[in-house]
């Protein structure tokens, strides 16, 4: 298991590397001039010359490959170069923002993980039934929805209902409980619908095809209680799928709730996403991409790890 | 409107005249304490404010500083001192001499003295290496500042300059510490030190702004006890949710109906007219604008006097057409000039009429040509449709091509386009800060037209030298009938702001442009 652990490990190395000289250049060829942005978008006089010696003073008229040199050097210490819009070290500008990000991608998979499991599970074996109609008609509902959207019509519903809506920055959780929930429940439930949509279909499939196993039978023929077949035998098969689904969606959502945590006004990692990209911000658009893909492959490495803890083919075969 | 043009007059008057005051305001405050909450659409690009015309810059930062003059908020552009004391214009209009007021505290505590102006001014002149001046041109004729005491700075002018006294009211050119110049040029960038009604207390980026009221503040009109600021995406739903109180920057006519419909009598607006005017320049590389009958038959198909009417009920234009100048300002074309220019004419039908036959004589019926407009929804896309249909109905086929703002900025400067959306922003009425912008493309970078006139070139140097008020306004009505004829630019528009506020807040006076009056001077929770 440990060597199997440090192989997979090590071949996150490669990928990361890739990641970062792909997004380098393809930024690179990106049309869009912050300096001109930040200098003259709102109108007023700025010269030619003063537009070159801020890129200048900002490094970009350096030469592409001294560009790369300097941004793949500081990848190793973790500096991943500074933000062109606020002169932060863009390490400081995605620490700020990743606590909210995963603090809602957790609420979201806690909320999708309660709601999905029962959900999921009843569906498969009640199949066919009207029970398993509505809840199908739930989960197809909720794929189908865009998150934003009903985010929208949550905040409509809360003006509507409460007639307030929860304060404006950040309340870290260890501060005030309670003002953090009320921040954080309305896009979590925007999020965690569709989130939990997604891995109950998934769940129903798996178990569905679970079911139908030749060893499911056998151990009905031994005379097992149906319940110990569906759990012990059933679910516990039917999680491997369901596993990767669900921490796949958490990697999706610590980077990719880009118009959700606008809607709601969130301080996060997707809302950094948008500002970087109309701003132009290449060192932190890459240092962001950087950023999800290590979580995306982070996740991946534990689903993978899971996976062997769960099933012993996968352990015994690396 | 005459009071507004008289204290206009009042203010550019550069014949020798000693003001004292500038503690007008002072200790104003029905009500105090109470943190007032506001929202700002975008995120300030850097603390610095000589370096930025950023809005959200002046939103969030301003409030910690002072400037040497600054305007009576109830007699725009009425001027008055802020750390100035009193001030005096040589009869040449060459000498500007200030007393600075005493007792002028700066946030860290030390006192504000007449070499701290020099330091700003300086800086703002002439930038040490790595700092950005945006407005560096506008102080061009500023020979020399000297400080005869601790209470008094002198600039010396090279030339009378008829717009020099206001600028010194620009709300951009805050007064920074000499120290802090001293110790880094460069630290204003990310630190703030002001003498203005608010301290700095955190910025969390992307998120928020704190400030709290400072005690020693010369005007002592400092009414809350801090503001809070945020960032937001919409002004209806937090203003309606209780999360701010108030977005200064104003509000499109479908929020507004929104605000009302929701809040009733718990919300306020205000309103005027913002002095951004909204232009479209074509490209003088263009082949077929090279022709100025093709330029002006472009301008003629517009219907300005029944187009805008309508434009303004669905985004935040201004419903009457206008020429460079702000209307019914001291300098601008009187309506019945204006109205003669072709373009401007109120007969639509014979003016499209006639642009259709001058288009046919220069060859160019049905020209095609690209309109480059920014992605952003309220007012570039409603403005976008509206002349793209206008354009049309003259044969015309232009084409839209909407961009991001990034890239559409690149497109503007590079010339990649053949006609493009614009915007000329000003905080006062003046024509040197006015139509700066229009004078020959080597002359400044903002003319995105990149056309050269040195006859108007000639006409711009003449009233920005010239002191009497009545000869420069003869200069600068000529400018104006020179340049629509020319048509490289053409005006569409000024910009309506209406801000709304929840009745809370009491004591601010809205300003024709939503970089003025940002210091919350005056405002209280009530």
């Amino acid at each position: 298991m440990l060597k199997y652990a440090i192989k997979r490990i090590l071949l996150m190395i490669p990928t990361l590397l890739a990641v970062a000289v792909i997004v380098f250049l393809v930024l690179r060829v990106v049309p869009g001039d912050i300096v001109e942005l930040k200098l003259t978008a709102e109108g007023g006089e700025v010269s030619l010359e003063q537009i070159e010696a801020e890129k200048t003073r900002l490094g970009l008229n350096d030469p592409l490959h001294v560009q790369f040199i300097k941004y793949m050097s500081g990848l190793p210490r973790g500096d991943l170069g500074i933000s062109l819009w606020t002169e932060e070290p863009v390490s400081a500008e995605i620490a700020a923002r990743i606590g909210l990000s995963f603090e809602l991608a957790l609420l979201s998979t806690i909320l999708a993980v309660i709601i999905a499991f029962p959900l999921g599970t009843l569906s498969a074996l009640f199949r066919g039934t009207i029970l398993d109609y509505i809840i199908r008609i739930l989960t197809i509902g909720g794929i189908a929805v865009p998150s934003f959207w009903l985010g929208m019509l949550l905040i409509m519903l809360v003006l509507a209902t409460i007639g307030t809506l929860p304060p404006l920055g950040t309340v870290s959780l260890f501060a005030d409980p309670l003002v953090n929930l009320q921040q954080m429940i309305w896009p979590a439930i925007s999020v965690g619908y569709r989130y939990s949509s997604v891995v109950a279909r998934m769940l129903r499939s798996s178990i569905l095809e679970v079911l139908s196993e030749d060893y499911i039978r056998t151990a009905r023929a031994k005379g097992l209680y149906e319940k110990i077949v569906i759990v012990k035998h059933g679910m516990r098969n039917a999680l491997l799928p369901t596993v990767t689904v669900i921490g796949l969606e958490f990697a999706f959502l610590l980077g990719g709730l880009v118009v959700t945590e606008s809607v709601f006004n969130l301080n996060g990692i997707g809302k950094l996403f948008v500002d970087s990209v109309v701003r132009n911000d290449l060192n932190l658009l890459q240092g962001l991409v950087l950023t999800v893909a290590t979580a995306f492959v982070v996740v991946n490495l534990l689903i993978d790890l899971f996976y062997a803890a769960l099933d012993p083919r996968i352990r015994y075969q690396s | 409107m005459l009071g507004f043009i008289k204290n206009l007059v009042g203010g550019l008057a550069l014949i020798s005249f000693t003001v004292v005051g500038g503690i007008a305001n002072s200790a104003s405050c029905p009500k105090s304490g109470g943190i007032l909450k506001y929202g700002v659409k975008a995120e300030p690009p850097t603390y610095d404010m000589h370096g930025t015309n950023s809005y959200a810059v002046m939103h969030f930062v301003a409030q910690h500083y002072s400037t040497l003059l600054t305007f009576d908020w109830n007699k725009f552009p009425k001027l008055e001192g802020d750390v100035a004391d009193s001030w005096n214009v040589s009869s040449d209009g060459l000498t500007y001499t200030f007393k600075i007021k005493k007792g002028i505290k700066f946030h860290d505590g030390t006192p504000l003295t007449s070499k701290d102006v020099k330091a700003t001014y300086d800086r703002l002149r002439n930038p040490p290496e790595g700092v950005i001046s945006v407005r560096k041109a506008l102080f061009s004729s500023i020979s020399g500042i000297t400080t005869p005491d601790d209470n008094t700075v002198v600039f010396k002018l090279s030339s009378p300059d008829a717009f020099m006294l206001d600028g010194f009211a620009s709300p951009f050119n805050a007064i920074y510490s000499a120290k802090d110049i001293a110790k880094d040029p460069k630290w204003h960038l990310k630190n703030i030190n002001g003498t203005g009604p608010y301290k700095f207390v955190a910025h969390k980026k992307g998120e928020s702004w704190k400030a709290e009221k400072f005690a020693d503040f010369h005007h002592g009109d400092n009414c809350l006890d801090g503001t809070e600021s945020f960032r937001i995406k919409k002004v209806a739903e937090p203003l309606i949710g209780g999360q701010i109180m108030a977005e200064w920057r104003g509000t499109a006519p479908p929020e507004r109906v929104l605000l009302k419909k929701e809040m009733g009598d718990n919300v306020s607006f205000q309103a005027k007219t913002l002095m951004t005017l909204w232009v479209v320049s074509l490209n003088s590389k263009t082949k077929a604008f090279q022709n100025k009958k093709v330029r002006q038959a472009i301008n003629m198909c517009i219907d300005r006097h029944t187009g805008l009417k309508k434009l303004a009920k669905i985004t935040f234009t201004a419903p009457r057409p206008s020429g460079y100048l702000l209307y019914d300002t001291f300098y601008a074309l009187p309506d019945e000039e204006l109205y003669k220019i072709p373009g401007f004419q109120k007969d639509i039908a014979a003016s499209r009429k006639k642009a259709m036959q001058m288009l046919k004589e220069a060859g160019a019926e049905g020209l095609e040509f690209t309109y480059s407009n920014r992605a952003v929804s309220h007012p570039y896309d409603h403005i976008a449709i509206w002349l793209m249909s206008e354009w049309k109905k003259c044969g015309l086929k232009p084409k839209m091509i909407t961009n991001p703002t990034s890239k559409f900025v690149k497109i503007r400067r590079e010339g990649g386009f053949d006609a493009t959306i614009d915007w000329a922003p000003s905080f006062l009425p003046d024509p040197t800060l006015m139509h700066f912008k229009y004078i020959s493309a080597d002359r400044t970078a903002s003319n995105y037209s990149k056309n050269t006139d040195r006859g108007l070139d000639k006409i711009f140097d003449a009233q920005k030298g010239e002191v009497d008020k009545n000869k420069r306004k003869a200069l600068v009505h000529d400018f104006e009938k020179t340049a629509l004829e020319n048509a490289w630019v053409l005006p569409i528009t000024y910009t309506d702001r209406v801000i709304a506020l929840n009745s809370k807040v009491k004591g601010y006076v809205i300003a024709n442009s939503h970089i003025l009056n940002n210091t919350w001077r005056g405002v209280y929770l009530d």
